[in-house]
């Protein structure tokens, strides 16, 4: 009995491998998929989006890694879908291309200039839902049209959504003027809230394509530009902290010139603190580097006086132009890209419960309060 | 197969068998059920349900010690009677098969949607019974065994995704912990407590593995810690996951673990779809608190009727099984039957604390527990 009972499962084993030995239902060759890296979104008639994907061409990414176009074969492909909406568009995609998209390894998504102003809403929820999609996909806006970007050929990559993705990754972090904070993650936060954002901008060129400065978003609308010197002011109110990047100053004649300051260690924090119903943001910004230029030759100072007096320009430096920063875009855009909202939501619960509906009004009425230390710690090779 | 020799079970066994129990499909989605139930507090709350469940442990595995060569189905006869404890018994039974099938169904929908988009759900569902019915015939011991290789590797797995995502913690998205004040914090925390335990059970298996052990009286210990480790897991997840994504963008993710594995980024992007390698370990957690269930589910009605071989019962039971599994039609309907199962499994977990009360009340298993010793 025993042994037909075993003989029998044996039987049942082998006949339900069958099927599941046979080959994986989601089989899915390598060289039959198109790796869409970057995603372009402008705006076109008739309510109409122009949607730009850069494809990967595998084959010639296989072999060679980095490392510009070589031999006649291009790298990427761009393919730009004049569409209702993101499904329409990969929809048509299909119908264009003989491979299958894999939006799983996308690096960019541009929104363009006209487009931004529109409002990003309508594709932004796509991107959420998609579950092949990363959170840490880098979201920018560009000058200008975003189709524009993705012309560009690098010659120190093989696709330009990678090139711009490597600018905003790593080079944010010795660059000041590059932000760096937004990816499809961190911009469903604030979504679900509501909340402006601010977005790295893109801008191309003849032949080139910068990254710097950024585009303030309220409502998912694009407001208007923050310059590179602007974006430094929300980095440190955002407390996005770097460990490089470089300050500059005028200083008179007498007292070396142009100075620059190489900062290698940073911290800030922004803190709303509430008081008689007045919310204040209370920031500190902390910097330490050493002078990596003095213009001047004439110097007529001692050294130790000197540094002193450098330091307390760059405080003043910075304490101006984060305080020119945050009134512009309190007063002009009346857009909370400081994330004050998210931190009155952690730090007075109930405020927040109570005023969350006139928002916009409470944020005209914040107040700055900046702390601002910088210390020099080296001059480098020789004394100024 | 079994002639006459009884298997047996270690007491570190024991444990190893409550947490595998434990950790299984709902890792994947409990910060979201923890921070929709009680905002903020959700973290105190799963550790709050943690330490419940712990409680619960302790009262069952004493209760088990008490009637030491039994399992529930028959103590609880032996305590309140014929009809009530058959009655007991058959609401295990069928919370048993229900949970399994819960189980399979979510296992079986998350694995759809982050790496088999288009193989059918019953043929992933199919698959994973046949295997957790080819290991739970081989009865309890090969099932402890497997459980003891697998914990690691899903512990593993769950702390990385905790550690890995360190750099984007942010400890200001915690902060209405303290700032709603403690009073609001712990009433919000205790009154989702009832939702959030469901992602506690599993632990019942305690009332079934103890007639396995060579020395029962050493389960307690190791029965706690088994609920020790889920506790400290799941609470440090959820922490994690209000602090890299914040309460919101929490609530709306459908699984928030995934989605937390996604966001790991290792330098120079060598590595760019850890979620992968999380799912799959993650499968294997699934996969032993399958077993559990399901061994629970076939063994329990072998008792019931009184009977001793198990074996033909599984695939008696496996129809049940995929038909609970097969039901829901939409998410929405799958969260609604975690719901059920989850309510029926609190009632089932409160059944200890009735019998033991009422067996000392009537004295009923002491004069057995001194017969041990």
């Amino acid at each position: 009995m025993l042994k037909k009972i075993r003989i029998s499962i044996c039987l049942y084993v082998l006949l339900f491998s069958i099927p599941i030995l046979s080959g994986c239902w989601d089989r899915q060759e390598i060289e039959s998929n198109a790796f869409i890296l970057g995603v372009g979104i402008d705006a076109a008639k008739n309510e109409k989006i122009e949607v730009t994907f850069e494809v990967a061409l595998p084959q010639s990414f296989a072999g060679g890694g980095e490392g510009g176009s070589s031999g006649d074969e291009e790298p990427t492909l761009d393919i730009s879908i004049v569409a209702e909406d993101m499904v329409d568009a990969t929809n048509s995609l299909l119908a264009r291309l003989n491979h299958y998209p894999d939006f799983g390894h996308l690096q960019l998504v541009v929104f363009g200039e006209e487009y931004a102003k529109k409002g990003f809403q309508e594709v932004m929820d796509f991107f959420f839902r998609d579950t092949s999609i990363r959170y840490r996909t880098s979201v920018a806006v560009s000058e200008g049209e975003a189709k524009k970007i993705f012309e560009f050929k690098p010659k120190t990559s093989k696709s330009v959504s990678r090139y711009i993705n490597q600018i905003i990754k790593n080079n944010s972090k010795e660059n000041l003027e590059i932000f760096q904070l937004q990816t499809i993650g961190t911009i469903h936060d604030n979504y679900i809230r509501n909340s402006p954002v601010f977005l790295t901008k893109i801008s191309a060129g003849e032949n080139t394509v910068g990254v710097a400065g950024g585009g303030v978003f309220k409502d998912n609308k694009l407001l208007g530009w923050l310059d590179g010197q602007e974006t430094h002011a929300v980095r440190w109110l955002i407390g996005d902290t770097v460990k490089g990047g470089t300050l500059r100053i005028k200083m008179p004649e007498s007292k070396g010139g142009n100075i620059g300051l190489d900062i290698f260690y940073s911290r800030s924090s922004l803190t709303p603190v509430l008081k008689n119903d007045q919310i204040t943001a209370d920031v500190k910004i902390y910097v330490e580097g050493d002078i990596d230029f003095v213009g001047s030759r004439n110097v007529e100072h001692k050294v130790e006086e000197l540094t002193l007096e450098w330091e307390k320009a760059f405080e003043k430096y910075i304490r101006e132009n984060v305080n020119s920063t945050f009134m512009r875009t309190r007063d002009n855009y009346g857009a909370d890209i400081f994330e004050i909202d998210g931190k009155t939501i952690d730090y007075y619960p109930k405020y927040w419960e109570a005023n969350k509906e006139r928002w916009d009004e409470v944020f005209k009425t914040v107040e700055l309060e900046l702390d601002v230390d910088v210390n020099i710690r080296r001059v480098g090779y020789v004394q100024p | 197969m079994s002639k006459g020799k009884q298997e047996y079970i270690s007491p570190i066994q024991s444990g190893v068998l409550v947490s595998s129990a434990i950790i299984g499909s709902v890792v994947v989605t409990l910060p979201r059920i923890a921070t929709q139930a009680a905002q903020h507090s959700g973290v105190l709350s799963v550790f709050i349900a943690g330490i419940i469940s712990l409680g619960l442990t302790v009262i069952a595995s004493y209760l088990g010690r008490r009637f030491y060569n039994q399992t529930i189905i028959e103590y609880s006869v032996t305590i309140v009677g014929k009809i009530p404890g058959k009655l007991m018994g058959a609401l295990i039974i069928i919370y048993s098969i229900m949970s399994a099938g819960t189980a399979l169904r979510v296992f079986a929908d998350t694995l759809k949607v982050f790496m088999l988009p288009k193989t059918p759900v019953e043929f992933i569902m199919i698959t994973m019974l046949i295997v957790v019915i080819y290991t739970i015939y081989k009865g309890i011991g090969v099932i402890a065994k497997i459980s003891e290789s697998f914990l690691p590797l899903v512990v593993i797995a769950l702390l990385l995704v905790i550690a890995l995502n360190f750099q984007d913690f942010e400890i200001r998205n915690l902060r209405p912990l303290i700032s709603k004040g403690l009073t609001t914090t712990l009433i919000e925390a205790f009154e989702a407590t009832p939702k959030v335990i469901t992602a506690f059970l599993g632990f019942e298996i305690v009332f079934f593995i103890i007639p396995f052990m060579q020395d029962p009286d050493k389960i307690t210990p190791y029965a706690a810690g088994g609920v020790l480790l889920p506790t400290i897991i799941y609470t440090a997840l959820t922490a994690m996951c209000i602090g890299v994504f914040g309460i919101e963008l929490t609530k709306r993710v459908l699984y928030p673990t995934i989605s937390l594995a996604r966001v790991i980024e290792f330098p120079g992007s060598f590595a760019e779809r850890f979620d992968i390698l999380v799912s799959v370990l993650w499968i294997l957690g699934v996969f032993t608190s399958i077993n559990m269930l399901f061994y629970m589910a076939s063994f329990g009605i072998t008792r019931i009727v009184g009977l001793k071989n198990f074996r033909p019962f599984i695939f008696i039971l496996v129809p049940f099984v995929y038909l609970v599994a097969i039901l829901p039609q939409n998410i929405y309907q799958i969260f609604f039957l975690i719901q059920i199962a989850g309510y029926a499994g609190i009632i089932v977990t409160l059944f200890p604390v009735l019998l033991l009360l009422i067996s000392k009340i009537t004295g009923k298993g002491e004069k057995q527990h001194a017969e041990k010793n």
